[in-house]
């Protein structure tokens, strides 16, 4: 069965097309909110409910558009607004607190490289965890189901510019939660 | 490999740690979906909607017409719900079993051409072993005879009941019916009508449905309902239109449908069509009454036990309510039509192009589905086969028009 048959069974309340696609696009799905939410709990329940969405709203399937970017788009948009309702996070706020630019270290000394190179865990998470989870969502589609701008731009419905800048300040935000790692390679 | 690309790795593999492929959602999705699915059974997809489309993509000449009439809404039978002639019973026996069913006789029409019954069952089943009800009624005269079903008109009600809380058990449900009877056999001048109405009841396992039907037994309703006497009509008129003669022998005019004898030789087919030669040509008729257009071009339903080949006369049904209409009438035989049966892979591309999952009979032939046979995929169901079914039609233009009078009551 391939994702159109298991659509068009779904379509017909047949169970069976639902069950191949949550044995498809779970472990990716629950992989992406959890990136996003920080959470495997609260990861777990908004893959879970937009299953059952598909389930019940799946005559809004647009059947000429591939399903997973359909499926992604619904978890990583439910996945931000669980997270921003949760923790009250405005990114315009956070922009606010924080002066990016003068902070940053060295362009060279990359984030991702450093996170390759080092055990401490916990730094790394905390990196992420401290990442407001619009940036989070950015990092995700970007390094986790790498997709590019223009994917990630119609994912969000957010314009190509707007995703750019996202990246670059969740890139930044990375490296300045992870200075101390950097700082201590380069010494 | 790029920072980038070693940093997605990283990533993945980090992620695949706390998410591992282990987990599975499926139990909980299904859990909170199937109650709800389940609730809403298939009213509709009983035994008597089984039967009907399998004659559909079978016999095929009137089934489909007869089909179509049931989901456009049978305005005989609107008629006299709407004038109060329907008897309002709500009568409750209590059937229990292992899903505790309550089966509902709710209302009961008869009149000299049809009766209808409305039924309903409710219950409750586990929520980790939904079912399919389904429910057969007879409708049974004092004499022990037993109304036919008729295939047209009236149409099932919808499902009901609980929701999905995963915390209850048992989630009830609730499924309703409204098939037709043919009632010309009945023999009477009563008011009153003495019936039984016997509902057996099955049901099939959703998640085990290679079990087939199972039969859960029967319950019985007594009930004394008013009959609604027709007036009937013999004009015995003959009308020729080129080699064609047409003859309207005798005409039931009853509150919620009216019943047309005609009788004529079968016209023959261009050759090289594959027909079946126990199936009349149908009918399409318009009515005038005192000069007023009441029918413009509407199909008549042959009943199943109305045809007979030694007389070449048969008992066309109008499912509408023409017993308001006194004076002169104007009936015509727009033109007969004769429905070919399909090429089997017509139908069935028809039936995939629209998405509906269907059975291939033996012998030829479709049926929907059951298990997953929803209102609208029965719509689909009756959609594709009507674009196709009216690609294979072979006509004969009249008009036969026969005029008489109906008096007032």
């Amino acid at each position: 069965m391939d994702d159109k048959q298991a659509i068009a069974h779904i379509k017909r309340k047949n169970m069976q097309g639902l069950a191949h696609l949550v044995a498809t696009y779970q472990h990716q799905a629950l992989r992406a909110a959890d990136v996003i939410t920080r959470d495997v709990g609260l990861a777990e329940d908004i893959v879970q409910g937009a299953f059952i969405k598909v389930y019940k709203r799946i005559d809004q399937y647009d059947t000429s558009r591939p399903f997973k970017a359909w499926f992604m788009k619904m978890v990583v948009n439910d996945a931000i607004k669980a997270v921003t309702r949760r923790q009250m996070v405005s990114l315009d706020d956070d922009q606010d607190k924080i002066p990016l630019g003068d902070m940053l270290p060295a362009d060279d000394a990359d984030p991702f490289f450093i996170i390759m190179e080092t055990e401490d865990r916990e730094i790394i998470e905390k990196a992420l965890d401290d990442l407001p989870p619009q940036l989070r969502a950015v990092i995700m589609l970007k390094y986790f189901l790498e997709y590019s701008e223009d994917e990630i731009s119609v994912t969000l419905d957010e314009p190509r510019s707007t995703i750019k800048w996202r990246l670059y300040t969740a890139r930044n935000r990375l490296r300045l939660a992870l200075s101390p790692l950097i700082y201590e390679r380069e010494a | 490999m790029s920072d980038d690309q070693r940093f997605t790795q990283w990533l993945q593999d980090y992620e695949a740690e706390r998410m591992p492929d282990d987990m599975n959602l499926w139990n909980a999705i299904e859990s909170q979906i199937r109650p709800v699915r389940r609730t809403t059974v298939l009213p509709r997809v009983g035994w008597l909607v089984a039967v009907l489309m399998i004659i559909m993509t079978t016999a095929g000449v009137y089934a489909l017409d007869q089909i179509i009439n049931n989901q456009a809404g049978d305005k005989g039978m609107n008629a006299v719900t709407e004038q109060g002639k329907v008897a309002e019973l709500y009568i409750t026996n209590e059937f229990g079993g292992e899903f505790d069913l309550d089966v509902t006789l709710q209302t009961v029409y008869v009149d000299s051409n049809r009766a209808f019954v409305a039924i309903s069952a409710a219950g409750v089943a586990p929520a980790n072993a939904p079912i399919n009800l389904y429910m057969n009624p007879h409708v049974i005269l004092p004499n022990g005879d037993e109304l036919p079903f008729l295939t047209f008109g009236g149409g099932g009600g919808g499902g009901g009941g609980g929701g999905g809380d995963e915390e209850i058990t048992l989630v009830p449900f609730e499924v309703s019916m409204v098939p037709n009877f043919d009632a010309s056999i009945i023999e009477t001048t009563d008011a009153i009508l003495p019936l039984v109405i016997k509902v057996e009841l099955a049901y099939v396992n959703i998640l085990d449905a290679e079990q087939g039907m199972i039969f859960l037994g029967e319950t019985q309703f007594e009930v004394e309902v008013p009959f609604n006497q027709g007036v009937t009509l013999t004009p015995n008129q003959s009308v020729t239109v080129g080699n064609n003669e047409l003859r309207l022998q005798k005409v039931v005019i009853a509150p919620s449908l009216t019943r047309l004898e005609m009788c004529y030789g079968e016209p023959a087919h261009p050759e090289g069509n594959v027909v079946d030669s126990s199936m009349p040509w149908q009918p399409v008729v318009s009515l005038s009454v005192n000069g007023e257009v009441v029918l413009d071009g509407v199909s008549v339903y042959l009943s199943q036990l109305d045809y007979n080949p030694e007389t070449q006369c048969y008992d066309y049904n109008v499912t509408e309510a023409l017993d308001s209409y006194t004076g002169d009438w104007s009936l015509s035989v727009d033109y007969l039509g004769y429905q070919l049966i399909p090429p089997t892979d017509e139908l069935q591309a028809a039936f995939d192009a629209a998405g509906v999952s269907t059975i291939a009979l033996p012998g030829g032939g479709f049926m929907i589905d059951p298990e997953v046979s929803d209102e609208t995929s029965m719509v689909k169901f009756q959609e594709a086969s009507l674009a196709i079914y009216q690609q294979w039609q072979e006509k004969i233009e009249g008009a036969w028009t026969f005029t008489f009078t109906v008096p007032e009551a």
